[in-house]
């Protein structure tokens, strides 16, 4: 591009052969050529200041300011607005359940399997297995049977450790729910192997089993003996949100109705020195998920599906609320799920949550990832041989798709014995990786946020050191015009 | 002398009247498996029309709801049957394949009937719309079709017709699986009863907030017209499954009282009969006995039926008890037999714009059995017919050799029109037959979703038509044991899967689509100004000397002008 | 060519009537055509010249339209709002046949009632409003803007059967009802389309001017002595010119609704009939009866008209319970409608109270403080429309109902002389029911039962 600028000198202004139109002309060419190669002098700087612009703002993000109040958005539904019918006798079938659990907890899956599902059977539920998961099917009287529900309790917690009194939970409301009259979807009741396999086994299967559209699921995780607090868990495989109604509507309804306190992520919010630390704890937590793709509980594995779900875990303690808390809490959702007509569609998917109570919209968050992005970009625009630079890139695909492959970030390595390349080649190969690399950076942080700020601050610095050595070896050429 | 006259003519109108026109009424109970009880009522009107039976011309309209059956005779409908369902029949836990009246339809609503035709289908086609939207205003229920082309014709074979014969009788079916089944729906249901809803069995039947609280419910009637020779009958039923277990569990033991909130009502005088029928489940007892026990095939087993006249004398405002010896508490089986035949259709592989129906045929029994499935789909449902794959549950080999043929009507997008799918299928005995149909969602207009787009449209329910049912024999000897089955000893001819509701993708009605396509319209605007920026590159050639005065700038296509780079125009020039 | 011997008497008036071109005619002729083409229609007030037929002043039937627009179970207040005034009408006397009750909705037997096939307006649950014997005409997806304004028009295709058809005539008192949610000059029905108040007040117009498609009726216009004749047949309308002697011209008494009597087919009437498809309403300025008979010829030629047309209401009575509900009947410009809703521009409705075992709002505030009223009615009852507006409390209400009686009937003239341009018909605003003087002096029992 540079040398474009170099072809020729326009003419004297005074010769008499040109018109006032090239006068104008040439004047607006001159004018034009000084401001671009103003630019084109400052590009770092420019570039530098796009990058703290946009690091600042990352910074910014857990200050109060650009935060809003969370709300139901769907009408349809009604949070805590319904009497409760899960009473005490319900927490001592869940006891009466956890003991039986408690025996069998280090059994084979066959054995816990049979157990759960001739539990289930006994409660009056069509009760099967897959191969990692027992399943049972609540069909309410006067459910037309076209829309599910699904609540999965899983045999091991997102902690590591067992999660008896999660599946205890959910053999109890099996046998709650049978007989009510007032439910218009089915539910589906999942006890999966391990932490997410057994649930994913089970999706991989269910579409064969169950003929209803599954619109939202819970997950209950409940390791210790009691808990304090119920803490969310909302992010999906690879960064996937729920809507955000979801997440409100359990945490307005764990609030009014349950009586237990609500965290994301286990976050302690209580004890905070300062609300910046205490969101910018929030965020992290939710960008170390994200930001890799993780699912931070094992309703992860059903965002695949268009499912909304999050997982309630509910942080062991000491403290006052147990079966009877979260048995309230889950028929009080269910309850509002229950009220669903359509599609959740009405609230956000795409969010930041600081603190319970608050989030953040995608119009506050998303200019942080652009502006990185558009220094990146901004970076590329010297490229003055595309189709060398095109070449040389192949290889770098060519590594990637075969890392995506074989699922491993390894291959990688080979690109270090790959030959380079030298010069302008090399140049136009940066730029054109700049140009690639700053159009992916706002594009993926429209639907994963955590992951595009991620790759925008390790790609930036490399990206930085190689053009500060290739603008200082070109120093030359620009000024010279 | 009159008085004589009369007396002469009076045996001679009863012999008329009984013989031509009677009202019967039956209330079943049929306890199923896993503690629910499936309460069947049945209202049977015979009726001659005027011109058979006696030189006296009486109408049977004293029996008989003008209401319903004077559009019929007006349009020419020959047999005619209207359904309703809400929830779901569970296959799986009730041990049947499907409610006790064989007739019910579908999920939803349903009209289906027989048309006399003379040829002119444009004529059929109106008298057609003219009923149904006819007994859409007295059911309340929007039974007649939104368009023309929602009805579909080519279910002649699956539903024969009772009388007559298809040559000069043309069939018409009309699904809308959307339909609720309220209590305006059962007011003008028993208004069409000669009893009113206000004795007999139909007033048990007359209190909504019972009935509706029932899980799985369905009201149909079916009317076949009469002709020169035989008299026409109408029948109007009314089933639904009560859970018997309380909520919080025990025994089983049941009543007319505790389901119905009242003893045995006082009967319709015009009922010929009014029976009380219980199908005898193991362990049963009942207070008082029955006078009457005798055994009946049933839905392909061999079942005790026992049996009260509810016109006896002394019967008025009794209640009749049942209960299972020894039962304090009732315990779910855990196992429970599944019916000889079941269906069951889901969605695999669901996307936004397309999936598969996967349809699941279970055969329990130890036959192989043939059948027809059949099913229909809107008009923005493509199935992609060449891609239907048949396979048995358990290996994963092609088994299109159980597909003997298929008979296909595929609707005409974008007019509404819709798409019938018949299967002429093989069902191999104990085992099941997974037929998997690749299916595309088209593109509707913006206009044309519904209110609540964002749930999806529901499909009207698949049937199985069995090919080779016996039909149940009325009298059998009676050394047949209670409980054996034969799978092909029912009367039972169809077995309908359930309802599926199909995601349809919808666009976004709410703002932020405004939003993108006006930024997107910005950006497309402002896309000439910036690509010309981006890649015009203004520059000075000189021209060779010796050539127009060596003008500089000047528009000549000659040698050396054009520097094109990314189909940018040339230089120093406004062109 | 259908001449009736009114209209044949008047031909030879109007045969006549160039002979006599210039001369005023008689004051009490004046002040009669006024009051005709001012909506009065009263018998009292001698409009019987050559046997004109009354539009109205006697009434013989009742009917009543109670819409539900809202669909969802979250709706369900609106649904018992309307089936509330359903079981109040229905217990003044208004039988089922003439009533068209459209909900959008299933709520009684929706799966997540926990009270099947009941819907109740109160929290204690005392009184359910779904009963035994209830007749829905309109359900679920049926109640579309398109089929209410159809049954408004009287405008369905041939096989709609007679319960879902409003089979009013001009001897008709019409209650309106309609619940929902709304905003300013518009009605969402089904969460997903809108009928704006300028659409209602349009059919409205149509249900006062009725008039049936017929082959050979003639329809004029005169200016000064020159009259122009239109032929309909069938949907469509010829102008030609005619001389002044063409007989039995029913006229218009107002010249914009000249499309409207064309009685194109019903694809106008498709969605929401913007105000730009008929030019709806004269303006005050140049009201149209003055016009009419400026020239005593022309008022001649115009009085016959409605021997042959009979209006679809004689009184209505328009009640809405919405968000901004009185923005909803501020468009009205047809006569003898009474109108009142539950708060003002700008405001919204509220919803009354809970029920916690159902889950969701059971009434709104204002249908049930009427209710509350209308309760205390009973068959006989001789309370007027007066008391019943003196019942509003915006305080207990939340919100400012409104009461517009300005189109209604008055048994006074209203014209002082034929040059003034007073009150025809001016949109009124909403006033509370303490100036509304005479006109509100409404027996409510017309509007549940005949009365003469």
């Amino acid at each position: 591009m540079l040398r474009r600028f170099r072809r020729a000198q326009p003419p004297e202004l005074t010769s008499i052969n040109y018109t006032p139109e090239h006068v104008a002309l040439a004047k607006t060419i001159a004018r034009r050529r000084r401001i671009v190669s103003a630019i084109a002098r400052s590009i770092p700087l420019i570039r530098l200041l796009l990058v703290s612009v946009g690091i600042s703002w990352l910074l910014a993000l857990p200050y109060e300011g650009l935060w809003k109040e969370t709300y139901v958005d769907e009408h349809a539904i009604q949070p805590a607005q319904v009497t409760m019918y899960f009473d005490w006798a319900n927490v001592h079938r869940a006891d009466r359940y956890l003991d039986e659990l408690e025996r069998i907890a280090n059994a084979t899956f066959e054995e816990r399997s049979s157990y759960t599902a001739s539990t289930f059977a006994d409660a009056g539920l069509s009760s099967g297995n897959t191969s990692h998961a027992t399943f049972a099917h609540v069909a309410p009287p006067r459910s037309a049977g076209t829309e599910t529900i699904l609540v999965s309790a899983n045999w091991i917690s997102r902690d590591g450790g067992p999660n008896l009194r999660g599946v205890a939970m959910l053999l109890a409301l099996g046998d709650f729910l049978r007989g009510q009259n007032h439910w218009a979807f089915d539910f589906v009741l999942v006890v999966g192997d391990s932490y997410l396999t057994g649930l994913e086994d089970f999706m991989r299967n269910y579409h064969s089993l169950f003929p209803g559209v599954l619109w939202t699921a819970l997950n209950i995780d409940y390791p210790g003996h009691s808990f304090s607090h119920l803490g969310l868990f909302y992010e999906g495989v690879n960064g996937r949100l729920p809507n955000q109604d979801v997440v409100n509507t359990v945490a307005h309804v764990a609030r009014y109705a349950g009586g237990s306190p609500i965290r994301y992520h286990d976050v302690d919010a209580d004890q905070a020195r300062s609300g910046y630390l205490v969101a910018a704890k929030h965020l992290l937590a939710h960008f170390s998920f994200a930001a890799l793709g993780r699912p931070s509980g094992a309703h992860g594995v059903l965002a695949r599906h268009r499912i909304d779900a999050v997982t309630l875990y509910c942080s062991p303690a000491e403290g006052p609320h147990g079966f009877h808390t979260l048995g309230r809490t889950l028929e009080s959702t269910l309850r509002s799920y229950n009220n669903l007509l359509e599609r959740l569609h009405a609230s956000y998917f795409f969010y930041l949550l600081p603190r319970p109570d608050r989030f953040i919209p995608v119009g506050h968050y998303l200019p942080a990832a652009v502006l990185l992005g558009a220094s990146i970009t901004i970076g590329g625009f010297d490229c003055q041989e595309p189709l060398a630079g095109l070449l040389w890139l192949v290889p770098a695909f060519v590594i990637g798709y075969i890392g995506w492959i074989l699922q491993t970030p390894l291959v990688s390595l080979v690109a270090l014995v790959l030959p380079r390349p030298q010069g302008n080649a090399r140049h136009s190969m940066s730029a054109l990786a700049h140009l690639l690399y700053g159009a992916l950076i706002p594009t993926l942080a429209m639907v994963n946020f955590p992951q595009a700020i991620l790759l925008a601050t390790i790609g930036s610095p490399g990206t930085d050191i190689i053009d500060s050595a290739s603008w200082r070896a070109e120093g030359t050429v620009v000024r010279d015009r | 002398m009159r008085i004589l006259l009369l007396a002469s003519l009076v045996p001679a109108l009863a012999a008329a009247l009984s013989t031509s026109n009677s009202f019967h009424e039956a209330l079943t109970l049929h306890p199923l498996p896993d503690g629910k009880l499936s309460v069947l009522f049945e209202f049977t009107t015979y009726f001659a029309s005027a011109s058979t039976g006696s030189s006296l011309r009486q109408s049977h309209h004293y029996l008989t709801p003008p209401s319903l059956l004077l559009p019929l005779e007006h349009n020419n409908i020959s047999e005619l049957t209207v359904s309703f369902v809400a929830g779901q029949w569970d296959q799986r836990r009730s041990g049947e394949a499907g409610p006790l009246h064989y007739e019910s339809g579908g999920g939803g609503g349903e009209v289906r009937g027989w048309l006399r035709s003379n040829g002119d289908k444009a004529e059929s086609d109106r008298a057609w719309t003219a009923v149904t939207h006819a007994l859409g205003g007295l059911f309340c229920a929007g039974l007649g079709p939104s368009d023309e082309g929602d009805i579909v014709r080519s279910f002649g074979d699956i539903y024969p017709p009772h009388r007559g014969s298809p040559s000069n009788l043309t069939h018409y079916l009309l699904p809308h699986p959307f339909l609720h089944l309220c209590t305006e729906n059962l007011t003008p249901f028993l208004s069409l009863l000669p009893s009113k809803g206000l004795s007999g069995l139909s007033s048990l039947l007359a209190q909504p907030g019972t009935v509706f609280s029932w899980g799985f419910k369905s009201e149909g009637i079916e009317v076949i017209m009469p002709d020169e020779t035989s008299p026409g009958r109408w029948r109007g039923w009314w089933e639904g499954v009560v859970d018997l277990v309380p909520e919080r569990g025990g025994s089983r033991a049941f009543s007319l009282e505790r389901i119905f909130g009242r003893g045995i009502p006082r009967p319709f005088p015009e009922a010929e009969t009014s029976v009380l029928r219980l199908m005898v489940s193991e362990g049963m007892s009942m207070e008082p006995e029955a006078p009457k026990r005798e055994g009946k095939w049933i839905d392909g087993r061999y079942r005790e039926v026992a049996e009260w006249d509810l016109l006896e004398p002394g019967m008025q405002g009794r209640d009749v008890r049942f209960w299972w010896d020894g039962e304090r508490d009732f315990v779910h089986p855990r196992t429970l037999r599944p019916p000889s035949i079941s269906v069951l259709r889901t969605v695999t592989a669901p996307h936004a714009s397309d999936g598969t129906f996967t349809i699941r045929f279970s055969n329990a029994g130890s036959e192989s059995r043939r059948a027809v499935y059949s099913e229909v789909w809107p008009w923005w449902v493509k199935g992609w017919i060449s891609e239907i794959s048949l396979r048995v549950d358990g290996s994963d080999e092609s088994r299109d050799d159980l597909l003997d043929s298929m008979s296909y009507h595929p609707s005409t997008p974008p007019t509404p029109s819709t798409t019938s799918l018949h299967l002429f299928l093989t069902l191999p005995a104990q085992s099941t037959l997974v037929v998997s149909i690749p299916f595309t969602k088209l593109t509707l207009k913006y206009t044309e979703h519904r209110p609540d787009a964002e749930r999806g449209v529901e499909i009207p329910s698949g049937i199985l038509n069995l090919l080779d049912t016996i039909g149940e024999p009325e009298s059998v000897s009676s050394d047949v044991p209670l409980g054996v089955e034969n799978a092909r000893q029912t009367a039972r001819r169809r077995i309908y899967t359930n309802r599926l509701l199909l995601d349809v993708p919808t666009p976004d009605f709410s703002m932020p689509y405004n939003v993108i396509i006006m930024s997107s319209t910005v950006m497309a605007v402002f896309f000439g100004l910036m690509q010309g920026a981006l890649t015009r590159k203004w520059g000075w050639v000189e021209l060779p000397k010796g050539e127009g005065r060596g003008k500089q700038g000047e528009d000549e296509p000659k040698a050396g002008v054009s520097v094109v780079e990314g189909g940018a125009q040339l230089a120093g020039s406004s062109s | 060519m259908l001449i009736s011997l009114r209209a044949a008497l008047l031909a030879a008036v109007a045969l006549l009537a160039p002979f006599v071109v210039g001369q005023e005619l008689p004051p009490q002729l004046t002040q009669q055509v006024a009051d005709l083409f001012a909506g009065n229609g009263s018998v009292s007030s001698g409009a019987t010249v050559a046997g004109i037929g009354a539009t109205g002043g006697r009434h013989t039937n009742n009917w009543a339209v109670l819409v539900c627009a809202s669909r969802y179970w979250f709706n369900y207040r609106h649904m018992a709002n309307t089936l509330a005034m359903y079981r109040t009408i229905k217990r003044l006397g208004i039988p089922d046949s003439n009533i068209i009750l459209m909900l959008a909705d299933d709520v009684a037997c929706n799966a997540r009632n926990a009270f099947p096939a009941t819907v109740y307006a109160n929290a204690g649950r005392q009184m359910d409003l779904y009963g035994d014997g209830i007749e829905v005409d309109y359900r679920g997806y049926e109640v579309t803007v398109e089929s209410f304004l159809r049954l408004l028009t009287g405008r369905h295709p041939d096989h709609l059967p007679p319960s879902k058809r409003l089979l009013t005539d001009a001897s008709s008192n019409v209650f309106i009802y309609m619940t929902g949610h709304g905003g300013n000059e518009f009605l969402k029905f089904q969460d997903n389309e809108e009928v704006s108040a300028f659409d209602i007040a349009d059919a409205i117009e149509q249900m006062w001017e009725k008039r049936s498609v017929r082959a050979d009726v003639g329809i004029g216009v005169c200016f000064g002595t020159v009259c122009v004749g239109t032929v309909c047949v069938g949907a469509v309308c010829v102008a030609l010119p005619a001389l002044p002697v063409l007989p039995a011209l029913p006229a218009l008494p107002a010249l914009p609704l000249l499309p409207a009597l064309l009685d194109v087919a019903p694809v106008s009437m498709r969605g929401v009939a913007s105000p730009d498809s008929y030019p709806h309403r004269p303006t005050p300025s140049v009201p149209l009866s003055h016009f009419a008979f400026r020239t005593p010829l022309a008022a001649l030629m115009l009085y016959p008209h409605n021997a042959d047309v009979p209006s679809r209401f004689n009184k209505l009575l328009y009640v809405v319970d919405t968000c901004q509900a009185n923005t909803m009947f501020s468009k009205f410009y047809s006569p003898n409608i009474i109108s009142t809703g539950s708060s003002s521009l700008g405001e919204n409705s509220y919803s009354h109270h809970h029920d916690l075992d159902i889950g969701v709002a059971v009434i709104d505030s204002f249908t049930h403080y009427i209710l509350e009223y209308l309760e205390t009615l009973g068959k006989s009852s001789k309370a007027t429309l007066k008391d019943f507006f003196n019942t509003y409390d915006p305080a207990r209400i939340q919100s400012h109902p409104g009461i517009s009686t300005e189109l209604s009937h008055t048994p006074r003239r209203r014209f002082s002389s034929p040059t003034s341009s007073a009150e025809w018909p001016p949109p009124s605003q909403n006033v509370l029911a303490a100036s509304q003087g005479s006109r509100a002096a409404v027996p409510f029992s017309e509007f549940v039962h005949p009365t003469s």
